[in-house]
């Protein structure tokens, strides 16, 4: 079984939200809804001020917070890495929510708190999720951690890359080049 | 007008009608009807939830001094205490089902429970709780003194154990560090204490007024004024715990937790805060209690009332302070100082019509039953009090 991960190098990322809208297409997504969105950081002032970009969304923790505290299981880690909703199981307490340290979840007309679920349709049919394949400038690179001659592997062996909110014991499977 | 039984069922009726529209705007509108948002999920009604499962843990606990450790001068609370208990906890339980976006989904905490999640031990110990103070209710109308005591005992411990697990739904929250630790299932525990001995001081004034009856009249003032000096305790606990926790949050700047406390101290909530929390929770009741003739009945009804607003406000500090503070997960990005939040009418509504709901049920229960407590003397526990074996010739 695969084990997924994502690298992103968010050096490259221009702003365009592309990535946003193609989530929002492919999971048919409510008027600016979206699983992904873009952190903007202000570093320095003018006139050498400059703007840095994050792409952030569900980190497909290996430790899940949200699974650990869902009452019914309806969030759950697949054995391929992605943590999955079963929305008939959830009770909307929204427990997953106010566990999850990235603000991932979105509530949907259903109230049910959805989330990106790297689009495991796509993958089944050998394709990068919505937003990896959308990005024009490759941002976002999706890939088998598990499998040593994998692009993603590759690329994390060229670069030093770090994670977001490690010292909340998340262990997220999402991975980012870190800027020069 | 207060002591007047047509008067409350008015305003317990007014009450519920505006529940029920609040209701039925939330169950077609869903969560548009509600103050909450993707970063603020838990909104009003989870506050309103935790009041009222405070407060039947408090009326068991309160309860339990008379019943269970043989305090003589609360043993007479026994029975009120704990139909108070029943019905503040099924008026939780319908604040809660409302905040749930698919109430009927709970079937699969039986199906495919996850004993990680402090939500499925909540679901599971409270519904083990109420079965089990139903049992002693029975057991106390019927004067059954040795059964209604195994269950007032078996009460005490699963009432502690539901409690300070939903303390543990805030405190095993390590994303929100306002909230993470024991603190909360501690704290929880205490503060329904007073929630008890206010409820309790406050439901007996009220029905010693209504029930004109000599018995009733001398007794509940007793209790009524034994009540306020456990409020004195228990009013000092809180103020306690309120100060090490601020102490704690001013202290360092643990990103989520001090910001969380500034909101109190000096943001968006210090008005409410300051005003309601401090004040009408915890300051003014204790200058009307300590105050010479403080524990007049009417003066320790008034604390008794000041408290209850001061504790619902605390409820509602607790759940928004706790999640106003923006996350932070990509650090030194550009977000609001504070995440919005309101209260709809819909949940002032909801919350408002628990209440009624809860007077309604607690003056049917005293028109159903007989509340007196017989006194529980070694090898009598079968001897009923005088009223119940005048009302039994009746
Ligand atoms: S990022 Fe949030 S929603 Fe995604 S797996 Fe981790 S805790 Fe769950």
């Amino acid at each position: 079984m695969a084990r997924y991960g994502l690298l992103i190098d968010a050096s490259k990322c221009t702003g365009c939200h592309a990535c946003s809208i193609a989530c929002s297409m492919y999971n048919e997504l409510e008027e600016e809804v979206t699983y992904n969105r873009l952190e903007f950081i202000e570093r320095g002032k003018y006139p050498n001020a400059v703007m840095e970009i994050v792409p952030l969304q569900c980190m497909h923790c290996d430790n899940p917070p949200c699974a650990t505290v869902c009452p019914t299981n309806a969030t759950f880690k697949r054995e391929d890495g992605i943590v999955s909703i079963d929305e008939n199981k959830c009770i909307g307490c929204k427990y997953c929510m106010t566990a999850c340290p990235y603000d991932a979840r979105q509530l949907n007309e259903s109230r049910i708190p959805e989330k990106c679920r790297w689009c495991p349709e796509m993958l089944e049919a050998g394709k990068q999720p919505a937003c990896s394949s959308t990005c024009m400038n490759e941002v976002r690179l999706f890939g088998k951690l598990d499998d040593p001659d994998s692009e993603i592997n590759k690329k994390m062996a060229q670069h030093e890359v770090s994670q977001l909110v490690t010292e909340k014991g998340t262990k997220p499977r999402i991975y980012y080049i870190k800027r020069k | 007008m207060l002591t007047n039984h047509k008067f409350w069922y008015a305003v317990s009726g007014a009450l519920i009608l505006f529940g029920a529209a609040g209701a039925l705007n939330i169950i077609i509108h869903g969560e548009h009807s509600m103050g909450t948002s993707n970063y603020v999920p838990w909104g009003a009604l989870i506050a309103g939830y935790v009041f009222f499962v405070v407060s039947s843990t408090g009326l068991s606990l309160v309860a339990a001094l008379g019943h269970v450790f043989h305090m003589k001068r609360f043993e007479p609370l026994a029975k009120r205490a704990v139909l108070g208990s029943i019905i503040t906890l099924l008026m939780g339980f319908i604040v809660i089902g409302l905040e749930l976006g698919s109430p009927f989904s709970m079937i699969h905490i039986l199906f495919s429970p996850n004993f990680q999640s402090a939500i499925f031990w909540m679901g599971l110990l409270y519904g083990i709780y109420l079965v089990l103070l139903v049992f002693e209710f029975i057991f106390l109308l019927k004067d059954d003194h040795k059964k209604s005591r195994l269950f007032g005992i078996l009460v005490l411990i699963s009432a502690i154990a539901a409690h300070s697990n939903l303390g543990a739904v805030f405190g095993f929250l390590v994303a929100r560090s306002y909230w993470t630790g024991p603190y909360m299932s501690i704290y929880f525990i205490l503060s329904a204490l007073l929630s008890g001995a206010a409820l309790l001081a406050f439901m007996y004034f009220l029905v010693s007024k209504v029930k004109r009856t000599e018995d009733m009249q001398v007794e509940g003032s007793h209790i009524v004024s034994h009540l306020g000096k456990l409020m004195v305790l228990f009013l000092s606990i809180t103020v306690f715990f309120t100060v090490w926790k601020i102490l704690t949050g001013v202290y360092g700047a643990v990103p989520g937790k001090h910001d969380g406390i500034m909101a109190l101290l000096a943001g968006p909530l210090s008005f409410q805060f300051y005003f309601f929390e401090l004040g009408f929770g915890m300051i003014i009741p204790l200058l009307i209690l300590t105050l010479p003739g403080g524990f007049k009945p009417a003066r320790v009804f008034a604390a008794a009332a000041f408290a209850l607003v001061g504790i619902f406000v605390m409820r509602i500090d607790l759940v928004f302070a706790g999640q106003m503070i923006p996350l932070e997960p990509v650090k030194g990005a550009l977000l609001p100082q504070f995440r919005d939040w309101t209260i709809t009418w819909a949940e002032w509504g909801v919350m408002a019509g628990a209440i009624g709901g809860a007077v309604l049920l607690y003056l049917m229960g005293e028109r159903k039953w007989n509340l007196e407590t017989a006194p529980h003397e070694e090898g009598e526990d079968e001897k009923a009090p005088v009223s119940v074996q005048l009302a039994k010739k009746a």
